[in-house]
Parts: structure tokens; C-alpha cells; sequence
């Protein structure tokens, strides 16, 4: 099996950093779509399968955590597994985030720190090679 | 009334340092910021404004050396395959910048408190001095790498 990603940040490095560390950790990858914000997201996961979206918090046009509670509340399929890649530590944020079900991987990260996220998910441990 | 602190150099010295690793693969030649700043420093800067349980702003200015390695590094260009273009050398300096903030703001508040940082942007001198003002400096650190020099000042209301 090939995981589906999508990657939205509006740095381009940060999208790169996060792809080489997802082929790092041994990640089956099939099809990769990138976004520069949260609507840029939302429309390509309302065209295309994506089974893993990995998404930044601060960008301009619409955040990660409006991205995340706008994907929540269109509702009825499970919709992607969602990790949050963000600098942002606040506790506040971080369980409001918990409990819309995504997952978090602060920046700045290794390919490990990415690696034990995704270990963790049924997902991530049917695609990586290790 | 201003709630300004002064912040000490060694924890933007100790943030910075650790993004600048995890991130870019680049270390500090000194544990000391230099003895002397030269003439013309920085040569790009780019700022990011926060709200929220504080309200500041976060500069970070680069030596053309450092800013070329950064966008280098956290691309895994090696030298042989290309320089990094200035689109992404200005890229590289925007998104340090925005981790290294994310990772600083907790210590300016309780851990409950929530901060709403703008997207980073790059500024020239004029914006730079336009901006920083009215603001009152809090704290400052210059970081010595092998490339050349990074600087960090934050500014509070």
C-alpha cells in the first residue's frame, strides 16, 4: 500500500523538509499534493483521495486549525489521518487540536520525531519499510 | 501601561541555537556573541507580529553567508548540484524565523496562553526602522556560525 499525502504549509522549503523526511522514514508514497494555505488544501482534498495530510498552523488565507475544524465539520466521511506540523506549543491550542483528532509533530522536527508519530497510527505502520 | 521585560540573551541564544541545528544542520562557532558587529549587518531581515497573550514582534537578519547555507541546508542542496535561488533563500529566512518564534513565545507567557503569529515577511531597513520604533527592544542576541552572523531581537508593546 502507497499513502496518498498532502502537505500544506506556505513555505516551500518547509514542504521539502517535510517530504524528505517522510521518504526518510520509509514511507510508501503514492501520489503527493502540495498547498500553500488551508482553502488550497480543502479544495484539493475535496477532489482528490488523500489518506494522509500533513499541515502547518500559521499561514496566511486560512490557517491549519480553521483547515481542521472546516474538514471536521463537513463530517460524514473519516476523511484523512491529519498531523498538525507546527511550531506553535500552546497547550490551549494543542487540545483544541487533540480533540478535533489530529495529531502533532512540532517544528523543528526530525525524521524520528515524524517516524514515532506515524509508528503510532495503523496507517503509518502498514506503508513504512524500517 | 507596557509590560515590557527584558528577556535574557541566553534564551534566545538557546532557541535559537536549537532551530538553527534541528533545521539547517548549522552550529554556533561561540557560545559568546562577537565582539564586534560589522558595518554592514544585516544583510536581509524579515519579521514576524504576534498577538495574543503578548504583543511583539520577532526580527531575524542574516549574513548573506548564513542565509545561503540555511536555504542550502534545509533544502539538502549540496554545492555541487546549484546555489539555492533567492526566492528560497528568502523562503529559508522567512520559515526560521516563524520556528524559531513558535518555539520562544511559550516562554513569554503561561503555558495556557495562545498566540496568534502573522506569516513572516521580509522587510528593508525603512520598513525595519518604521516598525521597530515605537516598539520597545526586549531582547537581542547575535549568533556566531560558521558561515557569518544571524541576529535576533525581540520588541514587545
Amino acid at each position: 500500500m502507497a499513502l496518498n499525502v498532502l502537505i500544506v504549509d506556505d513555505s516551500p522549503i518547509a514542504r521539502a523538509i517535510i517530504l524528505k523526511a517522510l521518504r526518510i522514514c520509509g514511507v510508501s508514497l503514492g501520489d503527493i499534493h502540495q498547498a500553500e494555505n488551508g482553502r488550497e488544501g480543502l479544495a484539493i482534498l475535496h477532489e482528490h483521495a488523500v489518506d494522509l495530510a500533513l499541515v502547518d498552523i500559521n499561514m496566511p488565507v486560512m490557517s491549519g486549525e480553521e483547515m481542521l475544524e472546516k474538514l471536521r465539520s463537513e463530517g460524514s466521511a473519516p476523511g484523512p489521518t491529519v498531523i498538525i506540523v507546527s511550531s506553535d506549543h500552546s497547550v490551549t491550542r494543542r487540545q483544541k487540536l487533540l480533540r478535533l483528532g489530529a495529531h502533532i509533530v512540532h517544528k523543528p522536527f526530525t525524521p524520528e520525531c515524524l517516524r514515532d508519530v506515524l509508528e503510532a497510527l495503523p496507517l503509518g505502520r502498514e506503508v513504512m519499510s524500517l | 501601561m507596557s509590560r515590557a521585560v527584558a528577556i535574557p540573551e541566553y534564551l534566545l541564544r538557546e532557541v535559537a541555537e536549537g532551530v538553527f541545528l534541528t533545521e539547517a544542520f548549522m552550529f554556533l562557532l561561540s557560545d559568546e556573541p562577537p565582539a564586534e558587529m560589522p558595518e554592514y549587518f544585516p544583510h536581509s531581515r524579515a519579521i514576524i507580529e504576534f498577538q495574543g497573550a503578548r504583543t511583539g514582534m520577532l526580527v531575524l537578519g542574516l549574513d548573506p553567508g548564513v542565509n545561503h547555507e540555511l536555504a542550502a541546508n534545509m533544502l539538502g542542496i549540496a554545492d555541487e548540484h546549484g546555489d539555492p535561488e533567492a526566492e528560497q533563500r528568502e523562503d529559508s529566512l522567512r520559515e526560521l524565523l516563524n520556528v524559531i518564534c513558535g518555539n520562544l513565545l511559550p516562554a513569554l507567557a503561561e503555558p495556557e496562553a495562545v498566540f496568534d503569529p502573522k506569516p513572516p515577511r521580509k522587510v528593508d531597513p525603512q520598513e525595519y526602522g518604521d516598525l521597530v520604533g515605537p516598539l520597545g527592544r526586549c531582547g537581542h542576541t547575535v549568533l556566531q556560525l560558521d558561515s557569518g552572523l544571524a541576529e535576533l531581537e525581540l520588541y514587545l508593546d
